[in-house]
């Protein structure tokens, strides 16, 4: 096979509950937090009683009025950030330019909130009085029809769900399609939203944080802690403008970062658990990072431990074995500390990639205090460091066992 | 893009309403049978049409074998896949020494375990239960049912759920064959499931787009789809590596093209400007023109706008000879399996390009003259095919068109 064409990202757009770019950015680097308390839906007496909520942001100066009335809260976000990275990148979508731009959404559930609203009147009121307005929204890739149709994008569209890396998935799938020719360029990223079925659900299973031990009330993430005890749900949106390097140039665009590419595997996990760290690192994903660009270059690493034992454990196993003898060098921050977990957090964690290369710095983990003694990698303290910052990894492993890896580096 | 490796499909497997396996699939289909009865899966009280091409019952019975540890947690989607993918692994004789990493997973569907969420919901409401029960919910996403496969078989390498509504399966295969031309995986479990459930049953009664009969595909009276549910898997791999382990190929999978109507998320554009864009893709990216197509299985649902939009977008891309093209649907037969309705029509063509045959539209009896193509109404035909087509269109204005041809 002849090398493959390289893929660079030129543009970025986020949603968050710490707000949109450039506030992002600047709040995760001063080690802020989206956390707030529930108050738009019945938690139950006991905590948690927490999530990280997209509030301050303005829909209606990224999308028409016509438009907004129709869109679910969830594909605001992922318009918005769609419109944020298209002009970020200063890409300007002339009809042929248009015709070969697509579209890559990840979602693990999307828009859970309108389903439950859809349900419930189909359950309360009977069928006759279904509304017809809501059930277009219910389908996953709303949300990336929605992008084609605001921005009028003719590429491939494709909308992905692998749970807690569905954003992780959707890079991945766009660095596919623009590599093998279907698309000179892709948005791609993914995002989710907080809903009351998810909290609940995660909140049975346990997986959520009841505060921090000794502090009552206080729902606390806190990822490579060695006194972590659940993850805090988040949501929002994150898309990348991926462009084939060459297209780029043309343009004379200024990327933020190659993305190299990616490596992936499933390891042994039952579907509904994040993976044991017996199963981390499968050598056969050591060996497809290895032969990537850059991966002998690895300065910083944005890992998706969310502060669940089981996954900060294993995600610890996972990238000393990816890594091998150089996981002891480079700088492991996470943002769900920050903006907790969801399905979309993996674009977030993309963006963060992309920024860091850019400017030379790693957000830290600001919750962080006793680093977990059976953690050996180098977890970036409450400093935002400065470094060398030649290429970043950013890392993402699911509940059922999907893992990928995503490298980035200087352009 | 590197000119990649000619892939072939060595395994085939499937459930559905007609058939719980691929021999009783095809000849279901070569006999015309339409398997559009009442739904039993849930109440349809109050609903205006009530019918939906169902599984039947012991089909949708968790199996022994691989996955029976997690029987308890099984959605009706994971079933069907659970039994298409054994169907189609034991088909290509896998795992066969195929190393677990070099297999990949790529799998469609729109609504994943939504039926029982939908039943722990009422439940909740109704204060029968005053909590989500956890399980139903947790597998309920999309992306559930390869987390089950996954498991069950042993599968290690690149894995991938696709939701781009009524072309999710469709997807799947091109991931599929993209993952192969990269050298991501040697063997690629690809495919989709989907199961009936209230809130599609719901949402498209809502929409006045159920027909009250049997749908009746491109037909001048028809007046709407009809639901179904169901799995197919079929295992893609490269020609040169089936050959290496002595796979029979059961057709060639060649390439496939996507594009977006950027239009609206559930009319299609009304020139079908997105449907001709993702088959001329298709037919470049194969090397073909577009008189090389012997067979298009169209996306067809029988409601009046996509048939008409469709036998246009046709009718643009291969011109004079249109109306001499075989083009079916076998929605007729199996219903609209949403997610799952890629790969089962992409089934249904490998079929009919392996064993001869054009697969009829079933239930179509007054063949509308503004789709003006030979529309192999009733009846299937005896036909030598060398490639064809297979059409999926979806909400949010998703094109997609996969191009197979003959072993």
């Amino acid at each position: 096979m002849r090398e493959l064409p390289r893929v660079v990202v030129t543009g970025l757009g986020v949603v968050s509950p710490l707000g949109t770019l450039p506030r992002f950015w600047e709040e995760l680097r001063a080690g802020a937090n989206g956390f707030v308390p529930i108050d738009w839906f019945d938690v139950g007496a006991a905590p948690p009683a927490t999530v990280a909520r997209v509030r301050d942001w303005q829909p209606k100066d990224h999308i028409k009025p016509a438009a907004l009335r129709r869109m679910d809260r969830f594909s605001q976000m992922v318009v918005g950030a769609c419109r944020m990275a298209l002009a970020d990148a200063r890409l300007e979508l002339t009809p042929a330019r248009a015709e070969e731009t697509g579209v890559v959404v990840g979602a693990a559930y999307g828009n859970l909130s309108e389903t439950e609203a859809f349900l419930r009147g189909l359950i309360v009121k009977g069928p006759a009085l279904a509304n017809p307005m809501l059930f277009p929204n219910l389908v996953l890739n709303a949300a990336a029809g929605y992008v084609a149709i605001e921005l009028g994008l003719r590429g491939p569209n494709f909308t992905v769900c692998r749970n807690e890396t569905s954003g992780e998935a959707a890079v991945a799938l766009a660095y596919d399609t623009i590599v093998c020719g279907h698309a000179d360029v892709v948005v791609a990223g993914g995002g989710d939203e907080v809903s009351p079925v998810l909290f609940h659900v995660n909140k049975d299973l346990g997986t959520l944080s009841p505060g921090r031990r000794g502090a009552a009330g206080h729902e606390w993430s806190s990822p490579f802690d060695r006194d972590r005890n659940g993850m805090i749900l988040g949501e929002g949106a994150a898309m990348l403008v991926l462009e084939r390097e060459e297209h780029a140039r043309a343009r004379g665009a200024a990327p933020y970062a190659e993305l190299a590419g990616y490596a992936t595997c499933t390891v042994p996990s039952k579907p509904h658990l994040w993976p044991r760290p017996s199963a981390a690192a499968p050598r056969v994903m050591a060996a497809q990072l290895r032969a990537l660009r850059g991966a002998d270059e690895i300065d910083a690493i944005v890992s998706c431990a969310n502060s669940t034992r089981d996954l900060d454990a294993f995600e610890a196993a996972h990238l000393a074995g990816l890594l091998g003898e150089s996981a002891g060098r480079a700088l492991v921050t996470s943002v769900k500390g920050a903006v907790g977990e969801f399905g979309g957090s993996g674009a977030l964690g993309t963006a963060v990639a992309a920024l860091a290369l850019r400017d030379g710095l790693l957000p830290p983990l600001a919750a962080l205090q006793r680093p977990d003694p059976a953690c050996t990698l180098r977890l970036a303290s409450a400093e935002v460091a400065t470094l060398p910052m030649r290429a970043a990894l950013v890392s993402g492993s699911a509940r059922g066992g999907a893992c990928t890896a995503l490298l980035l580096r200087q352009p | 893009m590197p000119s990649g490796p000619q892939v072939v499909v060595t395994g085939l497997g499937t459930v559905n309403a007609l058939a719980g396996s691929v021999h009783e699939f095809a000849t279901a289909l070569r006999a015309g049978t339409c398997a559009i009865g009442p739904v039993t899966v849930f109440d349809t009280t109050g609903y205006r049409s009530r019918i939906a091409a169902e599984v039947p019952h012991e089909l949708a019975e968790a199996p022994s074998g691989p996955g029976a540890a997690l029987r308890r947690r099984l959605s009706r989607s994971d079933v069907f896949a659970l039994r298409a993918a054994a169907e189609a692994l034991a088909d290509a004789g896998l795992p066969g020494d195929v190393a677990p990493e070099r297999i990949g997973l790529a799998l469609g569907g729109t609504t994943g375990g939504m039926l029982r969420g939908e039943a722990s919901l009422r439940a909740r409401i109704q204060g029968t239960r005053d909590r989500y029960p956890s399980a139903a919910v947790v597998g309920a996403p999309i992306s559930a049912s390869a987390d089950v496969l996954a498991d069950a078989f042993d599968v290690a390498g690149p894995r991938l759920s696709l939701s781009t509504a009524c072309s999710s399966s469709a997807n799947a295969l091109g991931a599929a064959l993209d993952w192969i031309a990269l050298g991501r995986a040697d063997v690629v479990v690809a495919g989709g499931t989907e199961s009936l459930c209230r809130m599609t049953f719901a949402g498209f009664n809502a929409l006045h787009a159920l027909s009250l009969e049997p749908c009746r595909p491109f037909d001048r009276g028809r007046s709407g789809l009809s639901l179904g549910e169901g799995a197919a898997i079929l295992v893609v791999e490269s020609a040169e590596h089936a050959a290496r382990r002595g796979a029979r190929a059961h057709a060639e999978l060649l390439a496939y093209g996507n594009s977006a109507d950027a239009h609206h998320l559930t009319a299609p554009h009304p020139e079908g400007t997105g449907a001709i864009l993702a088959m001329r893709r298709a037919l470049e990216r194969a090397g073909l023109e577009p008189d090389a197509i012997d067979y298009i299985n169209a996306h067809g649902t029988g409601t009046p706008l996509n048939d008409a939009v469709e036998a246009a977008a046709i009718a643009a891309v291969f011109g004079d000879a249109a109306p001499h093209l075989a083009v079916s649907s076998t929605k007729g037969a199996v219903g609209h399996t949403l997610g799952a309705a890629g790969a089962i029509e992409a089934l249904a063509t490998i079929l009919a390009l392996r064993d001869g045959f054009l697969p009829p539209t079933v239930n179509l009896d007054d063949p509308d003259p503004a789709c003006l193509l030979d529309l192999v109404p009733r009846t299937s035909r005896p036909a030598a095919l060398r490639y064809a087509l297979s059409n999926s269109y979806g909400f949010g204005g998703n094109n997609t068109s996969v191009v197979l041809g003959h072993a």
